[in-house]
């Protein structure tokens, strides 16, 4: 829990400095995709985690990896986190920022799993209901789950809005049960 | 289960359910497991959770919100959590723990949710309450005035209890506490007041003698028992006294009477202390949190006697308190003491050579109690406590008995012969007309040429002798319960004319 804490205090600072020197766009990119190559590359996310390494190979490795690839200041963050020997809150705070950037552009992050794929427009039409209902910009994920049988499960935030066949099947049961 | 439901029955309801059954979007709030471990679970999400909610697991287990904090919440698990992964989704209620209440919960042993453990079927109430409210407040109280008889001669003598009170039981183990709030419990049958018995931390087997004892002597057909044994989680610990305290209110708000016994709040205060210590709350005085204070005082602010406007009920509540080898200045121990309205306190030296029950009359006190005395008890109690507080003075030169004068020598006899008096059987409760009048007897000189060893034979015959010889003087005494000048004098007849029937045990028999 506490590592998050950390990672939140640096994702904060990196967004007001990228705000400040408009490169907000380019520092938000550069973690999105550091984010989805720790993902993807489990030897990333083990060299991070790693303790015993010294902050000088830490550089190195670093350096070979992202040197003149990455924007300016996420290059700094690298190499604060070396320095300060946090790099195991990488990926906090690759999704701290991301978190800092949506409030700050009143986005919310919204999930949308249906039991077959839907149509474009369908997926539009719910996605401008919900941008009405919460007053926020949406930034919907779409994807499929054939369990649900039929209809679809939004999840905005912490709140799931249910209106699948699994969803009113599972109720009718625990009705039932409990008649 | 009943067996004999018919077919069509189960379709119709079925048919029912179906057409009231509406296909609305359903909207929840849900978080995912963090970790979990030792009863607790940290939760993500939830963001609107509110502190002491019920969440539910995805098995359908449920958990209590303790902690809420920057980027989690705790959790209290209740029942076995071998069943919750991490990630598992996790959804809130919205509501408060409750428990379920009313007349059908009597006689049965329950769980600390409110489901049944003594395989007597479910409970037919649909009445819940929530089980942390806040105790009534202070307009709607009256003070304590009326007894809770415990038909135990020294309680109800020196140390006694009115409805409303909260009298601390405290001693150390094997001490006779449970006996003595059991007795109080047994003492209520064919009273108005509906009794329970809240075991937290106890050994089920303990928990099965209560009951049986219980159920002896016909005092299961007024009393509930709300069992979290040694082996449940320390979240259902931690909420069976107040589970318990919710159900006894449901008769104090309705006029009622209740008696609750928490047997025993040093458990209550460890399983609260372990919640603590894994949610990560800081420790302080023996590890406990800097919250148990008010964790007792506010589950022992509960007891109350209402006033006249709120129908007059009462909760009368007997917590019970283990000591460590008599120190009654550790933590747990001076916080009850200073919640309750008085303690009763088990000596275990007392117990071992044969002072039973082992309360030491010393320093056992009652701070509301002595308004609520029957005026007959208050007016023959008096000398009583007297004389003992005297006696307990001249015990150290009783060894030099020879060296005496004749007028402390008689002091130290009578004293004997009242600690003897004080001495009661286990589960042997005594009316209150039985009580004045043997109390009347030693404080008024007649057991004083009895030998200190043949008190309890003369208790005895005198008890039947009042059941069956003295029975009109028996009725007189319970239409008037003050020492007047007719029941004095109708008293020392009886007494004098005892002598004449008292049959001194044979040596024989003694032995």
């Amino acid at each position: 829990m506490s590592e998050y804490r950390v990672a939140a205090r640096y994702a904060k600072a990196l967004f007001l400095l990228s705000e400040e020197q408009g490169a907000t766009v380019a520092v938000r990119q550069d973690l999105a995709d550091l984010r989805r190559l720790i993902q993807a590359t489990p030897d990333l996310a083990s060299f991070l985690a790693h303790a015993a390494l010294s902050s000088r190979e830490q550089q190195v490795i670093l350096d070979a990896l992202f040197k003149g690839r990455a924007a300016p200041l996420t290059a700094r963050l690298l190499g604060l986190l070396v320095e300060r020997r946090r790099l195991m809150v990488l990926p906090d705070v690759c999704s701290a920022y991301e978190d800092f950037y949506r409030a700050a552009h009143q986005i919310l992050e919204a999930r949308l799993v249906s039991a077959y794929p839907l149509r474009p427009d369908q997926v539009e039409a719910l996605r401008q209901k919900l941008e009405t209902k919460y007053r926020h910009q949406i930034d919907l994920a779409v994807d499929t789950d054939a369990a649900l049988l039929g209809g679809f499960v939004v999840r905005v935030r912490d709140t799931v809005h249910d209106c699948s066949v699994r969803g009113k099947l599972d109720a009718l049961f625990t009705s039932l049960a409990h008649a | 289960m009943a067996i004999d439901i018919r077919a069509d029955e189960v379709s119709s309801v079925l048919k029912q359910k179906l057409a009231q059954f509406e296909a609305k979007t359903d909207v929840y709030e849900m978080g995912t497991v963090l970790s979990v471990g030792d009863g607790i679970a940290r939760i993500h999400g939830l963001s609107n959770v509110m502190a002491g909610e019920l969440i539910e697991f995805a098995g359908g287990m449920n958990g209590l919100v303790l902690n809420l904090e920057e980027d989690h919440v705790g959790v209290a698990i209740f029942g076995d959590d071998s069943g919750i992964n991490q990630g598992d989704t996790v959804r809130r209620t919205t509501r408060i723990a409750s428990v379920p209440v009313g007349e059908a919960l009597i006689g049965r042993v329950v769980d600390p949710i409110g489901n049944p453990i003594d395989g007597a079927g479910p409970i037919a109430t649909t009445e819940r309450h929530n089980i942390e409210v806040k105790a009534p407040g202070i307009i709607v109280r009256q003070n304590v005035h009326q007894p809770m008889q415990t038909g135990i001669k020294v309680i109800d003598a020196l140390t006694p209890i009115g409805r409303g009170q909260r009298e601390l039981i405290i001693g150390d183990r094997k001490t006779g506490k449970t006996s003595l709030a059991v007795d109080a419990i047994i003492n209520q049958r064919g009273g108005d007041v509906k009794c329970f018995y809240v075991a937290i931390g106890q050994k089920q087997s303990t928990v099965v003698e209560v009951y049986e004892t219980l159920r002896k002597y016909g005092a299961m057909a007024y009393t509930t028992i709300i069992s979290s044994s040694a082996s449940d989680p320390a979240p259902m610990q931690y909420i069976a006294p107040y589970a318990g305290v919710t159900m006894a209110e449901y008769y104090r708000d309705n006029g009622g009477h209740s008696l609750i016994v928490y047997d025993d709040l040093t458990k209550h205060a460890q399983a609260y202390r372990q919640l603590s210590l894994l949610l990560r709350r800081p420790p302080g005085r023996e590890a406990f949190p800097g919250d148990v204070f008010y964790l007792h005082s506010r589950l022992l602010e509960r007891a109350a006697k209402l006033g006249k406007a709120q129908g007059a009920g009462s909760l009368t509540a007997l917590p019970i308190v283990e000591t460590q080898a008599s120190d009654v200045s550790a933590y747990i121990p001076t916080n009850v003491i200073s919640i309750t309205d008085g303690q009763i306190f088990l000596d275990s030296s007392m117990f071992v050579s044969g002072q039973r029950p082992a309360i030491n009359p010393g320093i056992s006190v009652s701070r509301v109690g002595g308004d609520a005395q029957i005026k007959a008890m208050k007016q023959t109690a008096g000398s009583l406590r007297l004389e003992l507080a005297q006696y307990r003075e001249l015990e150290a030169f009783s060894q030099f008995a020879s060296d005496l004068d004749p007028a402390t020598r008689a002091q130290l006899e009578r004293g004997r012969r009242l600690m003897e008096l004080i001495k009661q059987g286990v589960h042997a409760t005594l009316s209150v007309v039985k009580q004045v009048t043997i109390i009347y007897a030693g404080t008024h000189g007649y057991l004083d040429d009895l030998p200190a060893s043949q008190v309890r034979a003369y208790e005895h015959q005198l008890h039947e002798a009042l059941d069956s010889r003295y029975a009109g003087f028996v009725k007189m005494f319970e239409k008037t319960p003050a020492m007047t000048d007719e029941i004095k004098q109708e008293m020392e007849r009886i007494l004098k004319d005892f002598k004449s029937v008292y049959v001194p045990p044979t040596a024989a028999a003694q032995a």
